[in-house]
């Protein structure tokens, strides 16, 4: 008989979730065709959320980077459309191709940042998302703080041009939820987790600390772009002010931090109660902003380690969880 | 390569010495400040030799591993790896090519199950697909004496498993020279005589040792050779025994650290 250890594969009960997952994603495909033209454009928005969590926690839950300058990409993202769309480009192609140039933006960008210590990095982002909003905002196009409306947008009619905002939120939502979950689980996740913990040591070990920093960095900048090309087409009109702003990173915070930071399920817990936390709170302005701060105070005097810490002191176990088990099999 | 130039380079070097050592450093120097860690040092150890290092505290030891693994770049001197020079190569590569070190404080990734900490050197250093790394990892978790601990989380471990950690996760890149830095300190005589059976097991796999240690009567037990450093300098280095006769060894090393 032969004996040898594998990783386990998912758990029963994880690919219960993952089913349940699917359903859920296939109920969201199909909600355009039921739900009113509110519900669309608030869903768009939590879509929106959950990509920008996801990006988030890929790069600071796993590869230890933490960043308060993704507005940086969200911000190019909306910018590079609104470029690409006056240069005549079909609007919903532009919103596409505005993910794929924030690509070639952030590559050359990594070089710069990336070498840079944890602190440095954090405070970097932020510079850079300000230097890149102001160059922004000289371009005639742009009108300084005015900013500028999507016009070919507003040409489609409404209906259709919502649900495929809406649809192609589900789609970047899909996407990032699977392609983390197979980063994760794989080479990559192990050696950015390394990173996170321990660079000096993680780069003895063998990790190419740099690519896999920059492999991390580049997907998350262009989730983040992907989220702000789909959130300022429902939005229409792109200003700097609020395209680059650093409420984006207060919110990612939040919500990473809240669901459960380095957490596979943590982000879209988190995405989900700042969504629904902006739903009943989001009418009282700025007693909003105080009620977030006091929820995000709350969780960290209490539930340090988010809803997610919450679920696991109660059940024993992350649910979808990216530990890799070690198992013997026989045969 | 003609026969007579063989002849000329093995007469350049050390009587022991045949072919390109495994790993050799020459002249070098890391300077913290105006404070020389390492003053001009010259080493080397062939393949399959286990090579013992001693010397009083802050003798520059540990700060030979990082030059020697790429932690930090050297101000000056050079070093080879099986004849090729990898002075500017980073930890990364050289731990690719076969060069694994521990830390004398253990490093462990906190956040990765104990299992997970060698998986990632299986596969990354190793150079290991999937599979094969998992099987592997699991392997040297048995030799270490790490199996029970597979799937608890490494913070949880206490400082003994911690440096077991440390070994594992060097072995599992299946390293041709591998750096020990005082993996012995705290052990009991049980688990002293344990760790020298698993040192030996990977000198007759043919690996080349090069062990920082200051309990001696372990490291007498495989070295075939002990250089003993202080204030950055080599004192002596050879035969074991004689270089614990030397008379300079006995002032720098026994007087500080009596045993
Ligand atoms: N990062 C650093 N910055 C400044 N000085 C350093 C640094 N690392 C080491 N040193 C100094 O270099 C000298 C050599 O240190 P090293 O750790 O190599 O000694 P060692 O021989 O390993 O000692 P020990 O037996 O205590 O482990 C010491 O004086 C130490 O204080
Ligand atoms: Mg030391």
């Amino acid at each position: 008989m032969n004996r040898h250890h594998v990783i386990a594969g998912i758990s029963a009960p994880d690919r219960r979730l993952m089913a349940a997952g699917g359903l859920i994603a296939l109920g969201l495909f199909a909600l355009p065709l039921f739900g009113s033209a509110l519900v669309v454009d608030k869903l768009t928005l939590l879509m929106v959320y959950i990509i920008l969590a996801v990006m988030w926690n890929l790069l600071a839950g796993y590869a230890g980077l933490v960043s308060v300058g993704q507005q940086a990409f969200i911000g190019l993202g909306g910018y590079f459309v609104l470029r690409l769309v006056e240069s005549g480009m079909p609007p919903f192609l532009a919103i596409g191709l505005g993910g794929f140039l924030v690509l070639l933006a952030a590559w050359p960008l990594s070089w710069l940042v990336l070498r840079l210590k944890p602190a440095e990095f954090a405070v970097a982002m932020w510079v850079l998302a300000e230097t890149i909003r102001s160059i922004v905002m000289f371009d005639p196009l742009v009108q300084g703080e005015t900013g500028r409306s999507l016009v070919s947008l507003n040409a489609i009619d409404p209906d259709v041009r919502r649900t495929t905002i809406y649809l192609m939120a589900v789609v970047a939502v899909v996407v990032s939820l699977v392609l983390s979950h197979a980063l994760l689980r794989g080479r990559l996740g192990g050696e950015s987790q390394a990173i996170r913990d321990d660079e000096e040591a993680a780069s003895s070990v063998g990790v190419s600390t740099l690519r896999v920093k920059r492999w991390i960095f580049l997907i998350s900048a262009v989730g983040c772009a992907i989220a702000g090309t789909i959130w300022l087409a429902s939005a229409i009109t792109f200003q700097p002010r609020s395209a680059f702003g650093i409420n984006w990173s207060i919110f990612m915070l939040f919500m990473v931090l809240v669901g459960g930071l380095g957490s596979y399920l943590g982000p879209v817990l988190g995405a989900l109660l700042f969504f629904a936390l902006q739903e009943v709170f989001g009418d009282f302005g700025a007693w909003y902003l105080a009620g977030i701060g006091v929820v995000a105070i709350l969780f960290a005097l209490f539930a340090p380690r988010g809803i997610m810490g919450l679920i696991i002191g109660k059940t024993g176990q992350e649910p979808l969880s990216m530990r890799k088990l070690l198992i013997m099999r026989e045969g | 390569m003609t026969m007579h130039k063989q002849v000329a380079r093995a007469a350049a070097k050390p009587a022991h010495s045949t072919g390109p050592a495994a790993i050799e450093a020459t002249g070098l120097v890391k300077r913290y400040g105006s404070m020389r860690a390492l003053d001009a040092v010259s080493m080397r150890a062939d393949r399959g030799e286990a090579v013992g290092i001693v010397g009083p505290n802050g003798a520059g030891k540990t700060t030979l591993f990082g030059a020697l693994a790429g932690t930090f770049p050297v101000n000056q001197g050079s070093i080879t790896y099986h004849g090729k020079v990898i002075t500017y190569e980073s930890a990364a590569t050289r731990c690719a090519m076969g060069i694994a070190r521990t830390y004398q404080v253990p490093r462990p990734f906190i956040g990765m199950t104990v299992f997970e900490n060698v998986l990632v050197a299986a596969r990354a250093g190793g150079g290991r697909d999937k599979a094969e790394a998992a099987d592997f990892a699991a392997h040297v978790l048995d030799e270490t004496g790490l199996m029970k601990l597979a799937n608890t989380p490494a913070a949880a471990a206490g400082l003994l498993d911690r440096k077991r950690i440390e070994v594992a996760r060097a072995m599992a890149t299946s390293p041709q020279v591998i750096l020990l830095d005082e993996i012995g300190g705290g052990l009991t005589e049980a688990e002293l005589v344990e760790l020298i059976v698993l040192i030996d097991t990977l000198k007759a796999g043919g690996m080349t040792i090069i062990w920082i240690e200051h309990i001696l009567h372990a490291l007498l037990k495989v070295i075939d050779r002990l250089i003993c450093m202080s204030e950055g300098r080599i004192l002596a280095e050879g035969d074991p025994h004689d270089v614990m006769e030397n008379p300079a060894v006995r002032r720098a090393y026994l007087g500080s650290d009596p045993e």
